[in-house]
């Protein structure tokens, strides 16, 4: 050890994969490593950076190390430190809910309709209530898609209507009516306020009241939405971020040929 | 004790009770821990809801919420993945292959007491599918608890009786909180048309849908619309002269009253009678100027409302005085209120 030289001897790193106590990976199992970033409004220096460390500290991690920091303006410091994790998290006791099969593409999603479902399936989008966000629905809907994955006006085989935003629910409602849509698509962004969730929750109530709810496929999606949360509100499916149109259009196809 | 005994005579009298609520964390599934409570020992309870619930962290707030505790022989409906949350030890009778977001509904005995979580069909015609299983499983009591604000499910095909609860989760002001809920409290609790042939009559307007109108001598028109908004365009106004009475199948918004309103000047008095509440998105400033233009408006299917749980307390910390909120509800509401937590 020492000297600027490496280290010959023997050492015994910890490597037990133990899924009951899963903690994050640095340089070797289990050591908990985390690296965390972050602005405080102080000025950058000595009194800083162990400011930062404290701060970490008392995050609950152990041995924090500010590895950097630089100034953003006078008030302004930002800080990279590593810390250990101590707590751990146990893999087997969290559920989630994978749609079986895999997503498919566009080309497969279409085959697979014309092949079982022999028609078009219609599906309605819109952002709904007060929130004017359109980005979420838009790219689901548009046919140039996000990130790559095409949207659903791009499909042969789906007739897709991007109703866009600020939709009340029974405008919304009496257009799936008259379209006969098998498939809404509710784009929302839940925030700590009731409101969006009352809007959500609006929507399905009244397609009881109308008498549709069990011939609509019903699936809400936004940055905060999970499956979890689509339960409670009583829609069939939730799809947060990271999902594209070609997860949505594999569940609306799969779901429908099941049912059907 | 006075709501034990309360609890007790609507036990006796409805087979299936549903706790619907004003908003989330307003106490819903505490009267239902309360209901079970009460009925353990003296019914075979059967179990669920329509939402998520006895998880013991809010999924979208983080707020912290009541576990649910059964005794062994209950019965419950919950979807798969909430099997797994729970600590009893059960047997599994049948799989529904009804679907939720977060797995099938299975119907479950617990064979010991402990945590359950529940989280069963969100659709009112799963639900029906759901109680006739009970029913099948012997169950002679089923309850089925709430998600957030939502009421469809306390619709009289589908529930026999309800309870609302309602608390400070609602809003801060205590006022807007007792308002809201007295008016929910008058909507569910609508008079129900009492003349038999007309009911019968709008019966097979509820089939056909979306708008029917009966004249004073029970002749029927059915006038045809993809939704009751676009049908009421189809209405001559001055057949609104001979034909007082008019039947909607379906949703009856805010919209559709000012609409219907456009038409006033043909009547002195229409009975606007529509399937049950759990149909009306109506707000209370529309609703007061409808029965002002002489407008009466009536149920062919009433819900039974049997009482009020509260909960004073708000997640975020702040809250009413329990004396107060309870004596401006008693003020404005009929039917009994109760302060479960406060008085167990």
């Amino acid at each position: 050890m020492g000297g600027g030289l490496y280290s010959s001897g023997k050492k015994f790193f910890d490597k037990t994969l133990d899924l009951s106590k899963i903690k994050p990976y640095g340089d070797t199992m289990n050591d908990g490593q985390v690296q965390l970033s972050f602005t405080l409004p102080i000025q950058d220096g000595d009194k800083a950076i162990e400011v930062a460390r404290q701060y970490v500290e008392k995050m609950g991690f152990n041995d924090p190390t500010v590895v950097y920091h630089a100034p953003l303006d006078q008030n302004f410091t930002f800080f990279v430190i590593y810390g250990r994790s101590t707590i751990e998290i146990d893999y087997n006791s969290v559920n989630v809910e994978v749609i079986e099969g895999k997503i498919m593409s566009m080309k497969e999603t279409d085959d697979f309709i014309k092949k079982k479902i022999k028609r078009k399936i219609v599906v309605l989008g819109a952002t709904t209530g007060t929130d004017a966000h359109t980005v979420g629905i838009d790219a689901i809907m548009n046919p140039k898609g996000y990130m790559g994955h095409y949207g659903l006006e791009r499909y042969e085989m789906i007739e897709a209507y991007n109703l866009g935003a600020q939709v009340l629910n029974e405008d919304f409602i009496s257009k799936a009516k008259e379209l006969k849509a098998d498939a809404l698509l509710v784009s929302q962004t839940v925030t700590q306020k009731q409101v969006h969730i009352h809007n959500l929750t609006e929507l399905v109530e009244m397609l009881e009241a109308e008498g549709i709810r069990d011939k609509i496929l019903l699936i809400v999606g936004g940055p905060r939405i999970t499956n979890d949360l689509a339960k409670e509100l009583g829609y069939d499916a939730g799809f947060g971020s990271g999902k594209y149109a070609d997860d949505v259009a594999t569940f609306i196809a799969q779901e429908i040929y099941m049912t059907k | 004790m006075l709501e034990r005994d309360f609890f007790l005579e609507i036990f006796e009298k409805y087979k299936s009770i549903s706790i619907i609520g004003t908003a989330k964390n307003v106490g819903k599934t505490t009267t239902l821990n309360y209901m079970i409570n009460i009925a353990k020992n003296k019914y075979k309870l059967g179990l669920t809801s329509i939402g998520r619930d006895g998880e013991s962290k809010d999924l979208i707030f983080s707020t912290p919420k009541p576990r649910i505790y059964v005794e062994k022989g209950t019965i419950i409906a919950t979807a798969k993945q909430c099997i797994f949350n729970s600590d009893i030890t059960k047997e599994i009778l049948v799989a529904t292959n009804l679907k939720t977001p977060i797995g099938e509904i299975l119907i479950i005995r617990s064979l010991s007491d402990g945590f359950v979580e529940l989280a069963g069909p969100s659709k009112n015609a799963d639900l029906l599918k759901i109680k006739k299983i009970l029913y099948d499983l012997n169950c002679d009591l089923v309850f089925v608890d709430g998600a957030v604000d939502r009421k469809s499910y306390a619709a009289p095909i589908v529930t026999d009786a309800t309870i609302l609860a309602t608390g400070a989760a609602f809003s801060h002001d205590i006022e807007e909180v007792v308002d809201h809920t007295s008016y929910l409290v008058n909507l569910l609790s609508l008079e129900a048309e009492n003349n038999l042939e007309i009911v019968s009559i709008s019966k097979k307007i509820f089939k056909i849908g979306a708008i029917g109108i009966i004249s004073s001598n029970l002749e029927m028109k059915i006038i045809e619309g993809i939704n009751a908004r676009e049908a009421l365009k189809n209405i001559k106004k001055d057949l609104l002269v001979d034909f007082p009475c008019i039947v909607v199948k379906g949703i009856v918004s805010d919209n559709f009253i000012e609409e219907l309103m456009n038409y006033a000047n043909y009547y002195n008095r229409i009975v606007l009678l529509v399937e049950d509440s759990t149909k009306l998105f109506i707000s209370r400033d529309v609703l007061s100027r409808f029965q002002k233009s002489g407008g009466i408006l009536k149920v062919a299917y009433p819900i039974k409302i049997v009482g009020i749980t509260i909960n004073p307390k708000s997640p975020n910390g702040d809250g009413f005085s329990n004396d107060k909120f309870l004596k401006l509800l008693k003020q404005n509401i009929q039917i009994p209120v109760f302060n479960l937590l406060e008085d167990s």
